[in-house]
């Protein structure tokens, strides 16, 4: 249930903007999730809403963009849409990929009344 | 649903503010610290991790037996409750601080650090961390080690590195533990989890021994000594 903790991290860095920038209300929160980082998105859901209680948060719309993964071919060079981590490459069957995208766990915006 | 947008921009009397920040920046920063500390004691730290029960605690022990006045050696433990696996370690007079995480299911850098200050490590030394028992959680939390080492046991089947994909993608090492084992287990093929590791992570150094019956920890230790002479 490591989702509590990104949901944690998420809060600390809304937090640390409405401090810094002296916002009034919270009003949406744009997160951007990689399908290959790790993250079960229900139980992450959960978790946001868990920790959001009674904080600036607690009324904010959740936009979160989930990111394709994508592996590039280290013998072939060929960049292609992968699903799992271990996707080889479909062009030469190679093994040695490397993700390239996908991994993103990224607060990328936040729309307030200021 | 989305929006596009460079810069902090206003519409209907609301402001979109850009933050493009980590989530998990606060935990990768102190891992960073960490990494540093580690660098200039020329300490070298390893996160241990792997399901419950694979023999993480065995192979240290044995591991610190066969290193004993070779290299000094540290270790954090980390579990959900008891202090059993520090009192393990502490046994063959190894500093060893015992981290609970009560309800959390993996070590986080915060932790290592608190953890590091009071074992105060010296220089020269190896510095083994000994992650939650868990396959899923700790492998998104950097903890600044040098390396991650992932144990699996031959009991546990072939198909973990495909069930557990992102652990072993993270993994510079991988030990396949319990080798002692493989003439009771019908119908095992210690090659195709050699395999399967190897396809989900092709850069991964894979170990194949017994922590109790001493096979293959030659290799190991010899490998962790060379680690250190750097």
């Amino acid at each position: 249930m490591h989702e509590l903790s990104i949901a944690q991290g998420i809060l600390e860095l809304v937090e640390e903007q409405v401090r810094r920038r002296s916002l009034s209300s919270v009003e949406e929160v744009e997160i951007d999730v990689g399908r290959l980082a790790g993250v079960e998105t229900q139980a992450l859901t959960i978790a946001i809403e868990c920790v959001a209680r009674n904080t600036v948060m607690e009324n904010a719309r959740i936009v979160r963009n989930d990111i394709e993964g994508e592996g590039l071919c280290g013998d072939c060079g060929r960049c292609f849409v992968i699903e799992e981590l271990f996707a080889p490459c479909p062009d030469c069957g190679s093994c040695a990929v490397r993700v390239v995208k996908g991994k993103e766990l990224r607060v990328k915006s936040i729309l307030s009344n200021k | 649903m989305c929006y596009a947008h460079d810069h902090n921009h206003h519409h209907d009397g609301q402001t979109v503010l850009t933050v493009e920040q980590d989530i998990l920046q606060h935990n990768n920063l102190l891992a960073e610290r960490n990494r540093g500390y580690f660098e200039a004691k020329n300490i070298y730290a390893l996160n241990l991790m792997s399901s419950p029960g694979s023999g993480k605690t065995s192979l240290l022990e044995e591991t610190i037996r066969r290193l004993k006045g070779r290299r000094p050696v540290y270790v954090i433990e980390g579990d959900q409750q008891t202090s059993n696996d520090a009192d393990r370690i502490t046994a063959l007079s190894v500093p060893a601080y015992q981290v609970n995480t009560g309800m959390g299911c993996h070590l986080e850098a915060g932790m290592v650090n608190h953890a590091v200050k009071h074992l105060s490590p010296s220089e020269g030394s190896l510095l083994f961390i000994e992650n939650v028992g868990n396959l899923v959680c700790p492998a998104l939390f950097d903890l600044g080690e040098a390396v991650k080492a992932v144990i699996v046991g031959t009991t546990e089947g072939e198909d973990k590195p495909l069930k557990y994909p992102n652990i072993f993608h993270e993994a510079g090492v991988c030990i396949i533990n319990k080798t002692d084992l493989l003439p009771y287990l019908c119908g095992f093929d210690i090659q195709k989890l050699r395999d399967n590791i190897l396809r989900v992570n092709p850069r991964t150094q894979v170990f194949e021994l017994s922590a109790t019956r001493g096979d293959g920890m030659d290799a190991w230790c010899e490998w962790l000594l060379e680690c250190t002479n750097t």
